[in-house]
């Protein structure tokens, strides 16, 4: 890479990195995970960066090597048929449950794998549809659909939680001020 | 589940997801380079370059055209650059840490939506001049979703009626910048469809784009920063030969004169250069060398790097107004906090805030008064005063409920800034574009 092209990587990868590692952490739900998934996928982009710097969309590209390396690093590398093709409802990893220390956690571990990912990529990394479609390499339909699964999901957590079962009402009650 | 009890789940969880705490990266940039370069180095197959490739930040002198096999090829004839070919100096900056707090405090600013083109769906603000007459950014027209400089369109505001233009071969990445004269600057790209990016630079005046020549002996340019007088400051490089990624050459600080002197002229040797990023008030030009300097080049035709303050091993500039440059500091080389600083390059004095982790983030701007902003994972955009107070910017109306993501890095000396504000998941465009007065 030319000196150029290495300065503007540094640049960029400077810039996301907070971001690459806050999906990331979302996404897998562990720090150390996402230390690996995240320096891999920008080990990645160094070597990809000449045809990375030049596609329309760098930010979906990078989500789209950072959701694959998620993938390849917790669950193997048939996650990524997995993730289109298994049937939803199913909790994404059973020792998710068990390190879940707050809401976030909590939420988010009793999804699938497939929706996990959606719901982060659409509401902590604010994609839209199209662009969940792209980075997931899927169809909108359905994006779309294991958004409302996810949301499902989620809503029936919060009903839970505000009828006064579970344990994080407060983490909830400030979230929806 | 109903459409609205959708949305306010999907509220629910959005506010989960941004609001929620995550431990600090400890990802490497400097390793992920380092990787990637052994992993360069071992499809090449070129042990000849094991010495170039191994240490950091030593690219930017590299001036050996490298052959597949590593053999060294004739560089490409072009014209010596007539300037000081003396050693790289140093100067100095006197650490004054501020330990300011951040609290919820919110600005009294007043708040404006900003004016859009008739065709234009959404804007990305990148430059503003000092004056706040003038403001440039990037735009999405039609069904484009998200503005993008890679579409080429732009809207240059004068005192808020904007005028949408096309730049022919736009760059994705690169700066927007304007003068308080309404000459626009920025980067162009002609991409030989090789997947190579080869870049120009190019100026708008007076309703017409134009590209800035490129500097004798280099087939590539990149644009930083216009000054009060209509000069560009960017810099210049080769491309690497076909098939290589490597062997371009270093980026050497060149400045186009609106004078009709011709140019690019260039402001160091290629050993002596870099990345600039801003002009001070005195004409010296501000930018990086490597991944943790901070370089100068004075009007005299000198360099100089700013040496290291005690306890400090890394620092970048990312915006210069006036005497001020706007960047961070690090203790040390790894993920270690990244505070905000300001440094005097006229006084020498460099204000730390370690309460306020830039976290690496490049969002930041500061005005010639010393008013700083900043983007911080953590708080927000934050603006920071020069006595130490720091206030958040309001969110506008309709936004409430979305109090942390609001996108304004951009500030005039009488206190302009402009930029957008997130509406939530429901609202058909997502954003919204404002102005904020905030004091003068």
């Amino acid at each position: 890479m030319r000196a150029d092209g290495e300065t503007e990587y540094v640049e960029y990868v400077t810039a996301r990195l907070p971001a690459l590692h806050r999906t990331a952490y979302l996404l897998c739900g562990d720090a150390h995970r996402a230390d690996d998934i995240v320096q891999a996928t920008i080990t990645a982009l160094y070597r990809h960066w000449r045809r990375a710097r030049s596609v329309e969309n760098l930010d979906g590209y990078v989500h789209r090597i950072l959701v694959r390396k998620h993938l390849d690093e917790v669950r193997g590398p048939w996650a990524r048929v997995r993730l289109m093709f298994e049937t939803p409802d199913r909790p994404a990893s059973p020792e998710a449950s068990v390190e879940d220390r707050d809401t976030v956690h909590r939420l988010l571990g009793g999804l699938t794998g497939a929706q996990r990912a959606v719901l982060v990529l659409r509401f902590a990394c604010d994609l839209s549809v199209q662009e969940v479609a792209a980075v997931l390499n899927t169809s909108t339909g359905n994006v779309k659909s294991h958004t409302a699964r996810g949301l499902a999901a989620v809503r029936r957590h919060l009903d839970v939680q505000q009828s006064g079962i579970g344990p994080a009402q407060s983490g909830i009650r400030s979230a929806e001020r | 589940m109903s459409i609205e009890e959708d949305q306010g789940t999907a509220r629910a969880l959005h506010a989960l997801l941004h609001e929620t705490t995550v431990p600090p990266s400890r990802a490497d940039i400097g390793e992920a380079v380092r990787q990637g370069r052994r992993a360069e180095r071992r499809r090449r197959g070129a042990a000849a370059t094991a010495a170039v490739l191994a240490v950091l930040g030593v690219v930017g002198a590299t001036t050996a055209v490298l052959g597949r096999s590593g053999e060294a090829r004739p560089e490409p004839a072009r014209p010596t650059p007539v300037v000081s070919p003396g050693p790289v100096g140093t100067v100095t900056a006197e650490v004054e840490t501020v330990p300011v707090t951040v609290t919820d405090r919110t600005l009294e600013c007043k708040i404006s939506p900003l004016t859009l083109p008739a065709e234009t769906l959404q804007v990305h603000v990148r430059g503003i001049d000092p004056t706040g007459r003038f403001v440039v950014g990037a735009a999405a027209i039609m069904a484009d979703r998200r503005p993008r400089s890679a579409d080429g369109w732009y809207v240059l505001w004068d005192r808020k009626t904007p005028t949408l233009f096309k730049v022919p071969n736009p760059a994705r990445l690169g700066a927007a910048v304007v003068n308080a004269e309404g000459v626009v600057a920025g980067t162009g790209n002609d991409n030989p469809g090789n997947g190579m990016v080869r870049e120009f630079g190019w100026v708008y005046r007076n309703g017409q784009v134009q590209r800035l020549p490129m500097l004798p002996g280099y087939d590539a340019a990149h644009v930083a920063a216009i000054t009060e007088q209509g000069d560009v400051v960017g810099h210049a490089y080769r491309l690497p030969p076909e098939g290589e990624m490597r062997g371009g050459g270093g980026a050497v600080p060149v400045r186009w004169r609106a004078d009709g002197s011709g140019g690019p002229w260039p402001l160091s040797t290629p050993e002596n250069g870099g990345s600039p990023v801003g002009v001070t008030r005195d004409g010296t030009v501000v930018g990086r060398h490597g991944f943790d300097k901070i370089r100068i080049w004075r009007p005299d035709g000198t360099t100089a790097d700013l040496q290291m303050p005690p306890g400090i091993v890394r620092t970048a500039g990312w915006h210069v107004s006036g005497d001020w440059v706007a960047g961070y500091v690090a203790a040390s080389d790894a993920q270690s906090p990244t505070p905000l600083m300001r440094w005097n390059i006229h006084t020498g004095t460099m204000y730390v805030y370690p309460n306020i982790d830039s976290q690496g983030n490049l969002g930041m701007a500061v005005t010639s008064t010393g008013r700083t902003i900043v983007s911080t994972p953590e708080d927000g955009f934050l603006l920071v005063e020069p006595d130490g107070s720091v206030g958040r910017l309001p969110t506008p109306p309709g936004a409430e409920d979305w109090p942390r993501k609001v996108d304004a890095n951009v500030i005039s000396d009488n206190g302009l800034l402009v930029g957008s504000a997130y509406l939530g998941p429901s609202a058909s465009e997502g954003t919204g574009d404002y102005t904020w007065q905030c004091g003068g």
